[in-house]
């Protein structure tokens, strides 16, 4: 058995690097958690921007340096289009010796009240309140964690693209009737794309941990949460490469599958913990909550709990899928 | 008419060239037969001819106007049957023709009446993605000509098709032939250039090696022989005796008296044997 | 010019429907308006969650902030109960409130990664807050001048407001893909090489592909528009600028996906460039967040745009120069597409 399931990965190795398209598999997370990377320190830190008439008293202007960004603008003309434009800025302009807030009305938050209360504070005399600060001492950022978890648990998504459009491609060439008339079993074809697709997605998520979160991780934790959350790789592989003939129906299943896919785990982070219930039918939530807890330490389960979890649900699904994707694919 | 000088291709731009020196003319309402085999240069040929590469070097006139003068209206002139079957297997066999159609600035054939004339009329309404490799074959063909084309290059049009559809393709050609379109045919088939072609091209690692009609090919390379199944020693034994050559005539002649002679066929030279001849290569 | 583009459209336009591209659209329609009617909650805070505590004698901070719309679920017992809730939710922000209305304590228990500037904000509110408790006046008379009345006095529910991020980010984005696929396929049946010597134009390609796409995109975003903020939205300027953009994102797509040989390479490469193309998303739902690369990426005006449309808060005049900005990078992009598609898809060899 071991020997066609290393002919089969070694066959796919080949196809995906003349394609080039392993180059790009690991490229485009890699790239993305770069980008991730840069911009991930300007969101967590996104403060407020405030744009102050030039003429404003110096003691002003630095001290709303104090609380974002400060722009300065010469006329009222400049700092009303400033305020226009799409992003939540609101103006302070200098009227005589007293100072107004400029804002346009439809910002998200309260941002006019806030600079009021900004500047009442800096020109205030003394202070109306004691205030102390008590902090937890958190190093990395929770969008961080959030967004590495987002991004290795995409390293499965990917992987079961690959294998999804690999199968596509069999499929299309008719190379799987080749496979349908040779001794290969439906559970070495199984094999064989969970090896080859493993071994990228380990990879890609491994990379993508260290640009994110340095070598601080839990790299033995992630290599063993992304091999069991292998199984849902390749249900939507199989569910792409079962119902699409062609490419193109390719891309539409992959449409179709990728809400659900991605969307359920990012709906989990924005639902609080009491509607956590809502997600449990779902294979993939099991298999984001391994990269939760590795990541973010938060979990509905701790982290084998979610990893024996996530292998039993999609080894079922697989295994429901299977007479299906055996007709389909026309393997033993 | 079409004249061909000089012409030279180079994919890589790093040599060898994949045509070297071809150069040719074909009057109106010839159909002109480029014979070679598999990767020979005869593709290349084409595709310069009808656009799809760029013209690198030499030249091509139709008409005396160069290929390089033209604009997209030269499309309207021309009809082009692809080797691989190329059609939108989303669509049905009607559609393709019908869409098609639309892209050209001169009248264009009912795509029915085209779909009968190939024998695809009962399956004109079904998806070309259900058609089997011989009825996409035909759909391109009709396709080629919608637009009733002055020139028509025709790429293997029999390949893959049973003796009676390749018949009905045969004669759609002929019945081009007499309306005057002038047609180039590519193929390795030497039976299909015999039968269709006034004259034809033997290409060999991308150059001409003769060209004339096939007749006067044969006249000039090939040798008339005959073959003959006698009886020996209660065997049956086959041997050919080229009527050329001095001994041969002699041998056929003690044959002839001597044995017991079941079956004698005179036969000519095949275009496939000058082929081999010239070039030490077969066709296919 | 006219003849060939109408039946190439055509051509197009069945060839995507037999893809099953439109029941692609009526199911991710329909997936996206039941999460927007029916998952998504209308309240959801995004920024970091204060959570707070009143020790005062009396309490009474605590029924200032319930007429403030502080939910009960974040006004909490204890300081105890507080500091684990911090700890727990990661992006809370515990406020501790002790003494009295004259002398008040704050305590601000937070995680230690928020910026600086931020957390002086939050003073500053809380100062705030004492000083609206306490009846006073702006010490420096500061007023708040709004340049457009407040429209915000019902403001958007947050499932509602996601929808400008769905038309731009899903809806704008679908041909994307469609139209790089609807290449491919052609690539591979090689039907192409029957356009190639047709006397269709490059341009002509080009204009019906993107057709095909602006169309689907305003099918999907009617559908998903209509059935989540209602039938009383100004739809011809929605499809302005919905088609504008939906174009733009075509033949940006075109340009690179000639260059590919197949779906399956070009899909990566396309997860970046909607990545990239994504990233206004994030200013959207963090306003504050707009560094000036991201305002340069296409969508960013876009997305605010199809919010004013939507969601009027009076802004006049901003649609035009809008669909301005996108129709020049539109013709930047036809004539990249228009120079691909020439060089790479129309010819073949060298």
């Amino acid at each position: 058995m071991l020997r066609p399931i290393a002919n089969l990965v070694r066959k796919d190795i080949v196809k995906s690097l003349r394609d080039n398209i392993v180059i790009y598999v690991l490229l485009s997370p890699i790239l993305m958690a770069a980008g991730l990377a840069l911009c991930l320190p300007s969101v967590q830190t996104a403060s407020l921007t405030f744009a102050l008439d030039a003429a404003a008293d110096p003691r002003v202007i630095e001290g709303f340096k104090e609380y974002g960004k400060v722009e300065l603008c010469e006329t009222r003309q400049d700092l009303v289009d400033r305020v226009e434009k799409l992003d939540d800025v609101a103006g302070v302009v200098r009227k005589g010796d007293r100072y107004a807030v400029v804002v346009e009305g439809n910002e998200a938050s309260d941002v006019g009240a806030a600079t009021r209360a900004v500047l009442d504070r800096i020109l205030a005399a003394g202070t109306l309140a004691e205030i102390e600060r008590v902090s937890l001492g958190r190093t990395s950022p929770m969008l961080r964690e959030m967004a590495a978890s987002l991004v290795v648990f995409g390293a499965i998504l990917i992987a079961g693209v690959l294998i999804g459009f690999a199968i596509v491609d069999e499929r299309e060439t008719g190379v799987i009737r080749a496979l349908a008339v040779s001794p290969a079993t439906m559970l070495e074809f199984i094999s064989s794309q969970f090896v080859a697709a493993g071994a990228v997605s380990v990879v890609v998520a491994v990379a993508s941990s260290l640009i994110l979160m340095g070598a601080g991780a839990d790299y033995i934790k992630i290599v063993a949460g992304v091999s069991c959350a292998m199984v849902l790789s390749i249900v939507f592989g199989f569910l792409v490469g079962g119902l699409a003939d062609d490419q193109i129906a390719g891309i539409a299943v992959l449409k179709v599958v990728m809400l659900p896919f991605i969307g359920i785990p990012i709906a989990s982070l924005c639902v609080g913990a009491r509607y956590q219930w809502v997600f449990y039918p779902f294979p993939n939530y099991w298999g984001f909550q391994i990269f939760r807890d590795i990541f973010t330490g938060e979990s509905v389960l701790e982290f084998w709990g979610s990893c024996v979890v996530t292998l039993l649900f999609g080894g079922a699904v697989i295994a429901g899928l299977a007479p299906t994707l055996r007709r389909r694919l026309r393997l033993r | 008419m079409i004249t061909v000088r000089e012409l030279y291709h180079d994919y890589t731009g790093k040599g060898p060239y994949a045509v070297r020196d071809v150069s040719f003319s074909i009057e109106k309402g010839e159909i002109f037969g480029f014979l070679g085999p598999s990767g020979a240069g005869k593709s290349t040929v084409q595709n310069i001819m009808i656009r799809l590469l760029g013209l690198q070097r030499g030249q091509i006139l139709y008409e005396g106007r160069s290929i390089r003068d033209m604009d997209a209206r030269f499309f309207n002139r021309i009809g082009v049957s692809f080797e691989h079957p190329n059609v939108y297997g989303k669509l049905t066999g009607y559609e393709n023709l019908k869409y098609y159609a639309g892209l050209f600035s001169v009248p264009t054939q009912d795509p029915l009446r085209l779909l009968d004339a190939v024998g695809l009329k009962d399956a004109a309404h079904r998806r070309a993605s259900a058609y089997s490799k011989g009825m996409k074959q035909r759909l391109v063909f009709a396709r080629a000509l919608l637009n009733d084309p002055d020139i028509l290059f025709l790429d293997e049009p029999t390949s893959g098709l049973d003796p009676v559809t390749a018949g009905t393709v045969k004669h759609l050609i002929l019945d081009k032939k007499r309306a005057g379109a002038t047609i180039f045919l590519t193929t390795h088939n030497m039976y299909i250039a015999e039968e269709l072609c006034d004259r034809v091209a033997f290409l060999h690692e991308g150059q001409i090696v003769a060209m004339d009609s096939p007749r006067s090919l044969k006249l000039r390379y090939g040798e008339r022989s005959v073959a003959v199944e006698y009886e020996e020693d209660g065997q049956v034994k086959k041997d050919i005796f080229f009527l050329g050559n001095e001994g041969d005539r002699r041998s056929l002649n003690d044959v002839v008296a001597g044995k017991n002679v079941q079956t004698i066929h005179s036969q000519e030279a095949t275009l496939e044997q000058i082929f081999i001849k010239l070039t030490g290569r077969r066709l296919a | 010019m006219l003849g060939r583009y109408v039946s190439l459209f055509q051509q197009d336009l069945k060839v995507t429907l037999r893809n099953g591209f439109s029941y692609v659209v009526l199911i991710l329609a329909a997936i996206l308006v039941a999460v927007v009617d029916f998952a998504v909650p209308s309240e959801v805070k995004l920024t970091p969650t204060e959570l707070f505590v009143d020790l005062t004698e009396g309490r009474v901070f605590e029924s200032v902030l319930r007429r403030e719309g502080v939910e009960e679920a974040r006004i909490l017992r204890s300081r105890e109960e507080l500091t684990r809730e911090v700890e727990k939710t990661r992006s809370g922000i515990g406020i501790v409130v002790e003494g009295d209305l004259e002398n008040p304590r704050f305590t601000v228990i937070h995680q230690g990664t928020e910026a600086p500037e931020n957390l002086n904000l939050l003073d500053a509110t809380l100062e705030g807050l004492v000083r609206v408790m306490r009846g006073a006046e702006s010490p420096t008379g500061s007023d708040i001048e709004y340049l457009r009345p407040r429209a915000g006095a019902t403001p958007v529910p947050f499932n509602k407001g996601l929808v400008p991020l769905i038309v731009v980010f899903e809806v704008v984005m679908f041909g994307f893909m469609v139209v790089a696929v609807m290449v491919f396929e052609e690539k591979q049946e090689g039907s192409i090489r029957a356009i190639r010597v047709s006397p269709a134009r490059p341009l002509e390609y080009i204009l019906s592909k993107a057709s095909v796409n602006v169309l689907l995109a305003l099918v999907y975003g009617a559908l998903v528009v209509t059935f989540t903020v209602g039938p009383g939205v100004d739809y011809p300027r929605l499809f302005l600028l919905i088609g504008a953009a939906a174009l733009l994102m075509t033949l940006v797509s075109l340009s690179v996906a000639v260059f590919f040989g197949n779906v399956s390479e070009f899909l990566f490469v396309a997860i970046v460039f909607m990545a990239v193309f994504s990233l206004p998303m994030v200013s959207y739902l963090l306003p504050s967040f707009a560094p000036a690369f991201v305002t340069w990426i296409p969508s960013f005006p876009v997305v605010f745009g199809v919010r004013e449309i939507l969601f009027p808060t009076g802004k006049e005049g901003f649609l035009a120069p809008m669909v301005g900005m996108v129709l020049a990078e539109t013709a930047v992009f036809l004539a990249a597409s228009h120079w691909a598609v020439t060089r790479k898809l129309m010819r073949e060899g060298r």
